[in-house]
C-alpha cells in the first residue's frame, strides 16, 4: 500500500514537471520565431512573408484610391522600391532587415515592418 | 483508501496551480498601429487580460486622434475645420482677436513659448509662414528666393503670441502670422497617451509615434527598454542603443522630410532666425522624462548646432542629448554615459565633449 502511494506520487510529480517543461519550451519557440516581413495597407495586415526563406520578388500593392507601392524582397531584406506618393520618404527609407525597422508611406497609408524577436532593441527612434 | 484520495487530491491541486500560475500571471503583449498625425503611430502594451489590453490600445489611439484634431493647421476634406482645430481658429484670427482654446492647446503653447524664450528663438511655433513658403506640410517643395524668405520671416516671432491663461485665450498680434505645432504636437500626444495608459493600470508599454518614442515602465522582466537610434546615413543600421525606463527618446534628422534641388538637400529643419536649413548637424536625439520636452528640444539643439546645442542641453535639468554633425562626429551629454551604447560602424567618430 505504502509503496503504491509512493509510485503514484512520483508519477504525478513527473507529470507536473513535464507540463512545466513543455509550456516553457512552447513559449520560447513562440518568441524566438524567425524574422518576418509584415506588409500593411491602410493600417491592416495585408501579407506576412518569412524573410529568411523568401525568394527574390517584387509585390505591387494598390490601395483603394488607386495609389501604389512596390515592395522588393531579397536576401533577407526588403524595401519600398517604388511608390506614386509625392514625398518619396518611403523609398528613401531604403532596405530594412532588423526587427523593429519600418518603411512608411504616409500619403498612401502603407507600411512594411520587420518583426521577430530581437535581442537588440524594443523599438527605434528615427 | 483514505490516504490514497488525500494524496491524489493534493497532487491535483498542485497540478491545477502549476497551470494557473503559467496563465494568469503571464503578461501578454498587445500591439497595434495606425496612421495618425501624418505619421505611423505604433503602440505596444502588456496586460494580463485581453480586454484591458485592447481597451488600452484603443484609448491611446483615440488620444492621438483627439490631439491631432485640436492641433492640425491644415483643413482636410472637411475633417479639420475651425470648429475642430484650435490652431486653425487661432491662425484665422491672427491680427483680429484672441481665441478661446482648450487646456491642451494652452499647455502646448505655453510649453513652446517657454522653450522659445530659453533658446532665444531657436525654436519657434510661429514658423507657419516660413514652412508654407518652403512647402513643408504640402505636396510640392521648392527653394524660395531671399526676398520671399525675408517677407515670410517678418511674420515669424514667438514674442507676438499673447497667451491669457486666466481666460484661456491665445492671440497672434500680426495678420498673416500662423502657428505650426509640427515640432511639438507628436510629443505632446505621446505624453498624453502614456498618461492614459498609466491611468488604465498599464505598467509596461512602448509608444512610437513616427520615431517619437516613449518607454513606459520597464520591460515586463524588469530590465530597461532598449531604444535604438537610427543611423542618420544608413536606414538599415542603428547608430546607438539607449537603455531607458519611464523615459522619452526623440530623434530629428535631415533624412526624413527633405527634398533635393540642384544636388543640395533641403530638410524641414529650418532655423527660425534665417528661414533657411540648419546645416551644422545631421541628427539630434533628446532623452527626457517628458515626451513634449524631448520633441521640442530637438529643434533648438539642431538649429544651434553641435557646440552651442551642447551647452544649451547641459543647462536643462534631466535632459540628455546626442549630436551627430555633418562630418559624422558624435558628441553626447555626460549624463547618458551609463545608458548609451554605440553600435554604428566605423564611419562615425565618437568624440565626447566635456
Amino acid at each position: 500500500m505504502k509503496n503504491l502511494n509512493y509510485y503514484i506520487m512520483a508519477g504525478l510529480l513527473a507529470l507536473v514537471l513535464i507540463s512545466f517543461g513543455v509550456s516553457h519550451l512552447v513559449r520560447r519557440q513562440m518568441t524566438e520565431g524567425e524574422l518576418r516581413l509584415e506588409i500593411y495597407a491602410d493600417g491592416q495586415l495585408y501579407q506576412t512573408i518569412n524573410l529568411s526563406e523568401a525568394i527574390t520578388e517584387e509585390i505591387k500593392i494598390v490601395n483603394a484610391d488607386g495609389h501604389y507601392n512596390v515592395v522588393e524582397i531579397e536576401n533577407g531584406r526588403a524595401r519600398i522600391k517604388e511608390a506614386d506618393c509625392p514625398n518619396q520618404i518611403c523609398v528613401r527609407a531604403g532596405w530594412i532587415s532588423q526587427p523593429g525597422q519600418i518603411a512608411v508611406c504616409v500619403p498612401n497609408k502603407f507600411n512594411i515592418a520587420v518583426k521577430g524577436k530581437s535581442n537588440k532593441v524594443d523599438t527605434i527612434s528615427y | 483508501m483514505k490516504r490514497w484520495s488525500l494524496v491524489i487530491s493534493l497532487l491535483f491541486i498542485l497540478f491545477a496551480c502549476s497551470g494557473c500560475k503559467l496563465n494568469s500571471a503571464q503578461l501578454q503583449e498587445f500591439s497595434d498601429e495606425k496612421f495618425v498625425m501624418d505619421t505611423l503611430v505604433q503602440v505596444t502594451v502588456y496586460s494580463d487580460d485581453k480586454q484591458s489590453g485592447k481597451e488600452a490600445l484603443d484609448k491611446a489611439f483615440a488620444e492621438f486622434k483627439r490631439i491631432n484634431d485640436l492641433t492640425d493647421r491644415f483643413p482636410k476634406e472637411g475633417k479639420n475645420t475651425s470648429a475642430s482645430s484650435d490652431v486653425i481658429r487661432i491662425n484665422e484670427n491672427a491680427g483680429i482677436k484672441p481665441v478661446q482654446v482648450g487646456s491642451d492647446t494652452l499647455n502646448i503653447v505655453q510649453r513652446s513659448l517657454y522653450y522659445a524664450q530659453l533658446s532665444g528663438g531657436s525654436f519657434d511655433i510661429t514658423v507657419g509662414p516660413i514652412m508654407d513658403l518652403w512647402g513643408f506640410g504640402k505636396d510640392e517643395q521648392y527653394v524660395p528666393s531671399d526676398e520671399q524668405i525675408k517677407k515670410a520671416l517678418s511674420l515669424v516671432d514667438y514674442r507676438k503670441v499673447i497667451v491669457d491663461a486666466d481666460n484661456g485665450t491665445v492671440y497672434l498680434q500680426k495678420p498673416g502670422m500662423s502657428l505650426d505645432f509640427g515640432g511639438v504636437a507628436k510629443g505632446y500626444a505621446t505624453e498624453e497617451a502614456a498618461k492614459i495608459l498609466r491611468e488604465l493600470g498599464i505598467k509596461h508599454a512602448i509608444i512610437n509615434a513616427g520615431g517619437n518614442v516613449y518607454a513606459l515602465g520597464a520591460r515586463p522582466d524588469g530590465s530597461p527598454w532598449r531604444v535604438g537610434v537610427r543611423d542618420p546615413r544608413d536606414g538599415e543600421k542603428l547608430i546607438a542603443v539607449l537603455s531607458v525606463k519611464d523615459t522619452s527618446v526623440v530623434t530629428s534628422g535631415d533624412y526624413e522630410r527633405y527634398f533635393e534641388q540642384g544636388g543640395v538637400r533641403y530638410s524641414h529643419l529650418i532655423d527660425p532666425s534665417t528661414g533657411k536649413q540648419a546645416r551644422d548637424l545631421i541628427q539630434t536625439t533628446v532623452v527626457a522624462e517628458s515626451s513634449t520636452d524631448a520633441d521640442i528640444l530637438n529643434k533648438p539643439l539642431f538649429v544651434l548646432g553641435q557646440q552651442r546645442g551642447m551647452s544649451f542641453a547641459k543647462g536643462i535639468q534631466g535632459v540628455g542629448a546626442i549630436f551627430v554633425n555633418a562630418d559624422k562626429q558624435v558628441t553626447f551629454t555626460d549624463n547618458l554615459a551609463n545608458q548609451l551604447e554605440f553600435t554604428g560602424g566605423g564611419d562615425y567618430q565618437i568624440i565626447n565633449q566635456k
